[in-house]
């Protein structure tokens, strides 16, 4: 079978070569419509260098934001504010203002 | 199957002015170079709509990529990789929904003796449209270069990126699966 296999496919491939794909369909007027998709990638700036290199360098934006949030955590006392001393404080401060206004 | 080199610089001043921003010059370019592309496309794709979408993808990384062309080969060959690595990436994406179409219906025995040659290659053509997809993308392609495009061991191992060895291994197991499909089919008639 082997032998009549492969004879089988070469007589396949040669009558197949006969038939060439019928493109002309698709070639009229193709160019016009490959400008256009051009133009329009440029428009929105893809493989521009900003559209080339953006996602690339996402990784290292994402690497460096993480980078200085830990770095100031770690050397910056007192960073991370206490909302609730915070309320507090301006609390009193309203309260002290009140009473040395005279109003209440 | 090729055709004609253009003139390369003419091409030269072409490539110049697509990078130029001149899509005047693109349209040019790939008026050059559609039939090439699309022959090429149409190999891999069912209908017009399928070369035509494959085509203006093919055409648009070419654009796209302008720029990394240095032009130590031709633009047509450097365009042809992109269009064979762009048909491969086709494929591999489109496995599942073509994979199954039946061979039952279609005429599995070519005449010995045909009495139209054209009815011969139609009747070929429509038997290996519905027995190729059944191969895997890479067996696929390079069995559709050598045999029907009828490109060199070489050619296709400098359009794939794939060593010669590969690209010989390859063809070898997509004769092998391929007879293995028309031999399962005949026995699914018989049956």
């Amino acid at each position: 079978m082997t032998a009549n296999g492969d004879k089988r496919l070469d007589r396949l491939f040669a009558a197949a070569r006969g038939a060439a794909p019928d493109t002309s369909r698709v070639e009229e007027g193709f160019e016009a419509r490959a400008a256009a998709r051009a133009r329009e990638a440029r428009r929105r700036g893809e493989g521009g260098l900003f559209g080339v290199w953006a996602w690339r360098l996402v990784p290292l934006f994402a690497g460096l934001v993480i980078t200085v949030g830990v770095w100031t955590a770690a050397t910056v006392p007192g960073s991370v504010l206490d909302m609730g001393t915070e309320m507090a404080a301006a609390w009193d401060a309203a309260e002290l203002a009140d009473s040395l206004g005279g109003g209440g | 199957m090729a055709g004609p080199e253009p003139d390369s610089s003419s091409e030269e001043r072409l490539i110049a002015a697509v990078l130029e921003g001149d899509d005047g010059a693109f349209a040019a370019l790939v008026a050059r170079h559609k039939r090439r592309v699309l022959r090429i496309a149409a190999r891999f794709s069912r209908t017009p709509q399928e070369i035509e979408e494959l085509g203006q993808e093919i055409f648009l990384k070419a654009y796209l990529d302008l720029r990394q062309y240095r032009g130590e080969a031709p633009f047509a060959h450097w365009l042809s990789r992109i269009a064979v690595r762009s048909c491969y990436d086709a494929l591999r994406k489109r496995r599942r929904e073509i994979g199954t179409l039946p061979l039952d219906d279609t005429a599995l025995y070519l005449a010995d003796d045909p009495a139209d040659d054209r009815d011969q290659a139609e009747a070929a053509r429509a038997l290996l449209s519905r027995a190729l997809p059944r191969l895997r993308p890479a067996e696929r392609l390079v069995i559709t270069l050598l045999e029907l495009e009828e490109r060199t061991v070489r050619e296709v191992a400098a359009l794939t990126g794939w060593s010669g060895v590969n690209v010989k291994v390859r063809a070898f197991r997509a004769r092998r699966a391929l007879k293995r499909i028309l031999e399962e089919a005949d026995d699914g008639k018989r049956g």
